[in-house]
């Protein structure tokens, strides 16, 4: 069953050098449960299409579609609180507020849709253990590390149980074993929750633990790549490579 | 938990970074209360016999100016206020909180932090005036001025705080509408472009050498912000050096008043059968107070409601003029200094209708201070030929009369010789002592002298929070820029550090820094000040030599002091970074 459908998905932008196109007709789809990552090099536009899916940014042209619900069509309000039913955020730099502590970082979500109490605990104990942060919940947000924080982060991503998950750069700022945690933490809560999940790149080791990864190069998809497909991670390098991408 | 509890505690985390603009919302506040609660006073503005309006009128312009600053101020304070708050709301609403919730929740914000901040300024206001008052009384000398509760400066204050206020958290909050939320989420990490003139600067720095191109490095970030607070800081150090200026021009302009409009020591008037005593008296009178009259004279003049009418020959004789005015004709004279600042109306009135049904036509004025005025002179002076001024002086619907004029040996030990005559006229009058007072008072140098000294003592008293508030909001605007910056600093400092760039010279580029930070807004100050200066005292018996001296010597002050203080303010930027 399709959950995203992005069809001739335009963006572009005015800059000293003239107007540059980030999204160039792009389409799109995605299926239930799905885990897809998008790589590619610096400036591909991968933020760009990332913010656009899930209504942060608004495409110059071009249709989505999630759930059936028309997202192009819909009026700001309308817009947040689709995103706040239906998708949970993850981003490179965190985005917690340190004016929180841990436990209401990650009730953010439950506490705008105004859940009760009861559900807001419930929750919080089923995301806390799954991620592994329970011990976590009474710290300020600057009293513990970075892998910690993106594990705050996608318990705050996960904790209302959305149908989908846009993670941008999730690994970006953080060392080799926190990225192996947090991404297998990521793909494991994922796949609990039935939710899908499209995560935006660079780290070729991030991609592979996607169920599908795309490239994205000069504002559109250049390659695509299946993993159940054979020598999956070398087609993955390949691609990169072929891209001129810097990828790690 | 709910959302208003999460809103609370993301307040109050949120209080020690507006704690700066919460006490400098309060300041503006509270100055403008104290002012308010001076020119609603009535027993201030209105009532002579407590305070002349010659002083009392000098509360307008500062009053004017707090309403200003205070109405300029809040906004400014304010988007402050919500570009620090940006980010989290640009988080809440990636989140899914909608932006009309966001929207409400900031103004919400806006409002608390606004009410508390006018709340304490109210009480901290009333302490303040209270004192402000004692000061007023007992320092400055203007007795019988007494704080009493009014509620009329504070529903002023409230009203004009409570409108500034509302209307910009309105406005302001409402422009939480229009950015885009990637655009909040990137508020502290928004990268800039380099116009021309910077990057020409940057050009010519980095062939300076390295140092110099890491030092420029600092002050080309926020660039808009930062032109903002520049403009900012440059009007408020202008406005300051500016009043300075104008605050030791006028105070030595109302010491010049005392010299041109008193050239007598003492001036009465003998008019309506009042004020009549010998000038044998008034001699006996000199001597029980040890004051010598040297000189002792005195002209007829007659008035009616609108003129006074002198005859020309003894103004002549007296005065060693020259005017000639013939049978039938009239002279206009203005009793004033062209040069005090005033603006005066110097029409001259074209012709005259007595009582007696006789016409007499204008011949020209002359601007010209003869005598002291006095309060039992009309409006207009007009001289007249000695024969038609004989024949009104004889009608009975004129009421004529003589000006008595003394010269002293020391006009500055004569006030117990001048309140000695007062009471003596009062003893030979059968008017009120309130009338006596008020009406056939006797004018002397001494007296205007006293005015001069209070009135100028006033000035410099309400016209140094004015100036002590502009410079305190400059500073703190650089310092709150600074501050905003720590951030980035640190960042930008532990790069440097892994570069191999010692403490030391770390110091030597805050200090160039903040030194640029500080210091530009006060030499383009100074010499917009110094233009300004000019021109405004050019009017004021040219007194722009000592207006730009004292300005520029306070603005060499302000310079030098804070020239010495960046060492220190680096100093402490340095701990906070590393």
């Amino acid at each position: 069953m399709c959950i995203l459908r992005a069809e001739h998905l335009c963006k572009s932008y005015s800059s000293s050098e003239g107007i540059l196109n980030i999204l160039d007709h792009v389409c799109f789809q995605m299926k239930q449960g799905e885990k897809v990552a998008v790589v590619g090099p610096s400036g591909s536009g991968k933020t760009t299409f990332l913010h656009t899916l899930c209504g942060i940014d608004r495409p110059d042209f071009g249709i989505i579609q999630i759930q059936d619900e028309e997202l192009s069509e819909m009026s700001d309000d309308a817009l947040s609180l689709f995103r706040r039913k239906y998708f949970g955020m993850i981003f490179q730099d965190f985005q917690l507020l340190e004016s929180l502590n841990v436990k209401e970082n990650i009730l953010l979500p439950l506490i705008l849709a105004g859940r009760g109490e009861g559900e807001q605990k419930r929750c919080l104990q089923q995301v806390t253990s799954a991620v592994g942060i329970e011990k976590l919940l009474d710290k300020g947000i600057t009293e513990i590390s970075g892998g910690q924080k993106q594990r705050v982060a996608i318990a705050r991503a996960f904790i209302h149980r959305p149908a989908l998950i846009f993670a941008d750069e999730p690994t970006g700022n953080l060392d080799c074993k926190a990225t192996t945690d947090v991404i297998k933490c990521m793909i494991e809560m994922s796949d609990n929750y039935q939710t899908s999940e499209l995560i935006v790149t660079h780290d070729l080791y991030v991609a592979s633990f996607c169920d599908r990864v795309l490239m994205l190069k000069d504002g559109n998809f250049t390659g695509e790549i299946y993993k159940q497909e054979k020598d999956f991670e070398k087609k993955i390098m390949s691609l990169m490579f072929q891209s001129g991408g810097g990828c790690e | 938990m709910t959302f208003s509890a999460i809103a609370k505690k993301m307040m109050i985390f949120h209080f020690s970074k507006y704690k700066l603009i919460f006490f400098c919302n309060l300041f503006v506040a509270v100055l403008f209360f104290c002012y308010a609660s001076i020119f609603t006073n009535q027993d201030f503005m209105e009532n002579d016999l407590i305070v002349d309006s010659m002083i009392s009128s000098n509360i307008i312009f500062p009053s004017f100016l707090s309403a200003l600053f205070l109405i300029l101020f809040l906004p400014f304070s304010y988007s402050v206020f919500l570009s620090a708050r940006k980010r989290e709301y640009g988080v809440l609403l990636c989140l899914g909180m909608r932006r009309k919730e966001a929207v409400h929740a900031l103004m919400l914000e806006g409002l608390t932090v606004s009410v508390l901040a006018l709340m304490v300024a109210l009480a901290v206001g009333t302490v303040l005036s209270i004192l402000f008052y004692g000061f007023i009384r007992y320092a400055l000398g203007i007795e019988g001025l007494m704080w009493r509760f009014d509620l009329k400066p504070y529903w002023i204050t409230v009203l004009l705080y409570g409108l500034t206020a509302f209307v910009t958290i309105f406005i302001q909050g409402s422009l939480m509408y229009f950015p885009k939320i990637d655009q909040l989420l990137k508020t502290p990490f928004k990268a800039e472009k380099k116009g021309k003139i910077l990057r020409f600067l940057a050009h010519i720095s980095a062939n300076f050498g390295k140092s110099d191109a890491i030092a420029f490095s600092f002050l080309v970030r926020h660039k808009r912000q930062w032109s903002i607070r520049y403009m900012i800081g440059i009007i408020m150090l202008t406005t300051a050096i500016v009043l300075i200026g104008l605050c030791a021009a006028i105070s030595q302009a109302f010491y010049c008043d005392v010299e041109r409009y008193s050239p007598y020591d003492v001036l009465y008037t003998d008019v309506f059968d009042v004020n009549h005593i010998t000038e044998t008296e008034v001699r006996e009178l000199a001597n029980k107070y040890h004051v010598t009259i040297t000189e002792y004279s005195q002209i007829s003049f007659a008035r009616d409601h609108t003129f006074n009418y002198y005859p020309v020959s003894k103004i002549n004789e007296k005065f060693g003029c020259k005017y000639q005015v013939n049978q039938g004709q009239f002279l206009n004279l203005f009793p004033y200094d062209p040069l005090d600042g005033y603006n005066r109306d110097f029409t001259s009135v074209s012709h005259v209708k007595l009582e007696n049904g006789l016409t007499l036509k204008t011949i020209g004025s002359d601007i010209r201070i003869l005598f002291n005025q006095n309060p039992t002179f009309a409006e207009y002076n007009l001289i007249l030929n000695d024969v038609d001024f004989k024949q009104l002086a004889e009608e009975s619907t004129y009421w004529s009369g003589k000006i008595y004029m003394l010269r002293l040996n020391d006009w500055k030990k004569s006030a117990d010789f001048l309140n000695g005559l007062q009471s003596r006229l009062q003893e030979h009058n059968n008017v009120s002592e309130q009338d006596q007072y008020i009406y056939y008072a006797a004018s002397s140098r001494l007296q205007r002298y006293r005015q001069a000294q209070t009135s100028s003592r006033f000035l410099i008293f309400v016209m140094s929070y004015m100036i002590g508030l502009l410079c305190f909001v400059q500073w703190a605007l650089v310092h709150f820029g600074v501050l905003s910056e720590t951030d980035e600093m640190k960042r930008s400092v532990h790069s440097l550090r892994l570069v191999g760039v010692t403490r030391v010279e770390i110091f030597s580029y805050l200090r160039f820094k903040n030194k640029m930070r500080f210091l530009p807004q006060i030499v383009v100050s100074f010499t917009i000040a110094m233009i300004i200066i000019c021109l405004v005292l050019h009017r004021l018996y040219h007194l722009e030599v000592l207006g730009c001296t004292v300005g520029g010597g306070f603005a060499i002050l302000l310079f030098s002091l804070t020239y010495i203080s960046t060492k220190r303010y680096s100093q402490s930027e340095s701990k906070r970074i590393s």
